[in-house]
């Protein structure tokens, strides 16, 4: 990837690298002279966690993590009520609040036989039993041909699961794409492949050696997923005004929901989903700010007709400064009701009718402060608390209500290795039935 | 770019579409149709729920006779040989599970109902999981008082079953109770409600239709045909046959009486089986009933004018003879009517079993 004239080399996340605290700290130390000069981003909402190709020495590498959980989940580890006999049991709670890791997978889904229609994250199948786990083994490759503008990337990962009680193990090739950069001086990016999501910010910490807090936000769900198809990222400098505006689109199979909840790797609507973002930012020496517009119109690739679409809007907001980092994100969410009998979700299942769905608003926001100490064994420790609420509904079911508070501390070690434990708090405050489904969760990241 | 946007479209135009689409209609899409000419399973709209000032089919033409209020159409129904009005109030085509959902019924101690306590269902009629069979789970709760309102949402009944010291949660019977609008009830004309086939008057429906509920903190109204309407294989309403008149395949079932399984009372679940009506068959319409033959007559079918000694047997209105000469030739105990499933099997009358399943009430004795 060439770099364009008048501003600095990238310098998006290394893989041990968290985003915009490790940028806050560089530019806390940067000495004034740096004002006119318009720093590049680290976080690069044009790829998500996408290698870095322009520091790259070797055009073939190999990178990447393990991620070595230990959690445990109050209650039975699901947010199911024991003695709801509701039908479908997942349109009544949210499932998804008793995360234990990076990919919002929860300590059960174990629903003793009720029937769920596919409104369900992955498993990890402890209940409320505290365990070790692998959450994720992930493997990189990466290639640039020399003077070449072309980029190709695959990440392949498994997640070993004990599947009686919750998923199965897996291994899922995350991303495969190729890049093109097709001008020297324009900061375009082409895209095909299996790539990250282009709405909102949060599927920039998709991977787990690059979130801040170890588990994704109550509205990750519906725009983290990964995209098969097309996209394209154009960010165009304003140095006058230390600023930059993007846009990031993607036309994909699924849209941006996760993988569990929609298939990717083929289109059942037969009609594209578009998504994209429109960003703004200002890089100035001491402060960063970041917003953007996202918006996601297309068919839902849970069914099989093109009439049936899903609809989003999102709205995103960074600041860095001094070691501060604040990041939030809203989100408003329309799924038609479908006409076929059978709902599609994950790799291979299937369930029944397409229900109408509506995100009456949801978001999140996270406060962090790295602490201003490095020493040669600790690189870095940052506190954190996030925030996260959703209103939601099936149509015919109740208007869910519920948040999460997720205080937790994060500490880097030899630059290789991240500590991360936190504690999230979930509640039911409308709708939903009250259950107990806090969780502690913890995690060591080694990157490689 | 322009190529890139081209085969897009492209892809888009192309796509195979699904050719099984899942329906689901219950009483308030015959209320308010989006489409009066809607084929909701095999009737349309009006044929399933007539309105204020319009003829109800099965009634003589006069003035007196329009309804009086929004009302579900009472269906000309028999049953091993004895008339069952019945209305319809869900109709499923393609659709892949019906579910029996809970019912919540507060209870205080002694075991009274609270008296501002009203049911709660699990589920609203919006909910393409709806459907009109319920468990009843009775939730005694030792804070249900006299004078405080019981529950009204999913939410606040699985709060107190949280507590076992103060809850006890006793299984009730499965009931057929379908939600129904505000301002609908059974079609009536000023003599009341009839029955299509014998012409008698059906009573005691006037409050069908008048029980209130809670369904997440709305109040609805619901249909009370209680319990004892239908079977259970777990979660899922047991399904008998019902069999419905048509004269080809795919085609709207003819206004003629349907064919119910024995007991129809206990069987509201039921899948649509269709029943060609032979050419050489034909239809009994009593001679009091000039008004209804006329209008058979003008669907084609073959309404054979009684003969004196066989012109009123009011309670075989409707039905289809295979041999219609013996209501003009001999004694109408000679007719064959298929008036029974038995009968239907033995008629060798063509059937085919159709993807759409039924709620029907039985408002007969």
């Amino acid at each position: 990837m060439s770099t364009a004239p008048g501003r600095a080399p990238s310098t998006r996340p290394s893989p041990r690298g968290r985003g915009g605290l490790s940028l806050a700290l560089v530019l806390f130390a940067l000495p004034a002279f740096a004002q006119e000069v318009v720093e590049v981003p680290a976080e690069d909402p044009g790829d998500g966690y996408t290698p870095d190709e322009a520091q790259a020495e070797e055009s073939l590498r190999f990178t990447g993590y393990v991620d070595i959980g230990f959690a445990k989940a109050m209650g039975d580890g699901s947010s199911f009520h024991p003695q709801d006999t509701r039908a479908p049991l997942d349109y009544g709670a949210d499932a998804f609040a008793p995360a234990v890791n990076s990919r919002g997978e929860v300590a059960s889904t174990d629903t003793s036989g009720r029937f769920t229609n596919g409104f369900l994250p992955r498993s990890v199948g402890i209940g409320s039993n505290a365990s070790f786990l692998i959450n994720t083994a992930s493997a990189d490759v990466r290639f640039q041909p020399r003077g070449l503008p072309i980029f190709l990337f695959a990440r392949m990962q498994l997640m070993p699961r004990f599947s009686t009680t919750g998923d199965a193990t897996r291994v899922e090739l995350q991303q495969a794409f190729g890049r093109i950069s097709p001008f020297k001086n324009h900061e375009l990016a082409i895209f095909l492949g299996r790539f990250d999501s282009v709405f909102g910010i949060e599927y920039l910490e998709n991977e787990a050696n690059l979130r801040v807090n170890i588990t994704p936000s109550l509205i990750a769900r519906y725009t983290t997923g990964q995209g098969l198809g097309a996209k394209a990222f154009y960010r165009f400098q304003i140095p006058a005004i230390w600023s930059a505006v993007s846009i990031n689109v993607a036309a994909t199979n699924n849209g941006t929901r996760i993988e569990a909840l929609a298939p990717i790797d083929a289109n059942l609507s037969g009609a594209l989903a578009g998504s994209g973002r429109l960003g703004y930012e200002l890089n100035l020496q001491y402060l960063q700010i970041k917003a953007g517009l996202s918006g996601l119109y297309g068919a839902r690739n849970d069914q099989k007709s093109n009439a049936t679409n899903q609809r989003a809007a999102g709205a995103d907001f960074r600041l860095n400064a001094y070691g501060i980092s604040i990041a939030a994100e809203l989100l408003w969410l329309w799924d038609d009701e479908g006409e076929g009998a059978r709902k599609f979700v994950g790799q291979s299942g299937s369930r029944e009718l397409v229900t109408q769905f509506t995100v009456w608003g949801g978001g999140w926001a996270r406060l962090a402060y790295t602490l201003p100490w490095k020493w040669s064994t600790v690189s870095g420790i940052t506190l954190y608390g996030r925030y996260d609420r959703r209103e939601a509904q099936f149509a015919g079911f109740p208007r869910l209500v519920t948040d999460r508070m997720t205080f937790g501390a994060h500490v880097d070690l030899f630059e290789v290795v991240a500590l991360k434990a936190e504690y999230l708090f979930n509640r039911e405050l409308s709708g939903a039935a009250v259950v107990d489904n806090d969780v502690f969760t913890s995690s060591v990241v080694f990157t490689w | 770019m322009k190529r890139a946007l081209l085969v897009v479209l492209l892809f888009s135009a192309c796509a195979e579409q699904e050719q099984t689409e899942a329906s689901f209609w219950r009483v308030r899409d015959m209320w308010k149709p989006k489409n009066e000419l809607a084929d909701f399973g095999g009737w349309k709209p009006r044929q399933l729920l007539a309105t204020v000032g319009t003829p109800l089919f099965f009634e003589e033409n006069a003035a007196s006779q329009t309804v009086l209020n929004d009302g579900l159409v009472v269906q000309p129904g028999v049953s091993n040989g004895t008339s069952a009005p019945f209305v319809i109030t869900e109709i499923w085509r393609n659709h892949p599970t019906t579910w029996i959902q809970p019912v919540w019924v507060p209870r205080k101690l002694d075991g009274n109902a609270p008296p501002k306590g009203l049911n709660v269902f699990s589920v609203n009629d919006d909910s393409t999981f709806y459907s009109p069979f319920w468990q009843l789970e009775v939730v005694v709760n030792d804070e249900l008082k006299d004078d405080n309102e019981g529950f009204r949402s999913a939410r606040e009944v699985l709060a107190v079953m949280g507590d076992e010291a103060k809850t006890t949660l006793v299984d009730g019977p499965l009931v057929y109770c379908p939600i129904i609008p505000d301002g609908v009830y059974v079609a009536r004309n000023s003599a009341g409600v009839h029955d299509p086939v014998t012409g008698g008057t059906l009573d005691g429906l006037e409050q069908l239709t008048r029980n209130e509920a809670w369904a997440e903190n709305a109040q609805l109204f619901y249909g009370g045909f209680g319990a004892g309407r239908f079977t259970a294989n777990g979660q899922l309403p047991v399904a008998s046959r019902a069999y419905f008149w048509v004269t080809s395949e795919g085609e709207p079932v003819l206004p003629l009486a349907a064919v119910l399984p024995a007991q129809p009372k206990a069987k509201s679940f039921v899948t649509r089986v269709d029943m060609r009506i032979p050419p050489t068959a034909g239809v009994y319409v009593p001679s009091s009933r000039p008004d209804l033959r006329e209008k058979l007559l003008n669907l084609g079918l073959r309404v054979p004018a009684p003969s004196p000694a066989n012109a009123n047997v009011d309670a075989r209105a409707l039905q289809v003879m295979l041999n219609p000469d013996c209501v003009t030739d001999a004694g109408i105990s000679s007719c064959t009517f298929v008036d029974s499933e038995a009968a239907v099997f033995s008629s060798g009358v063509w059937t085919n079993e159709q993807p759409v399943q039924l709620a029907i009430g039985v408002v007969g004795p």
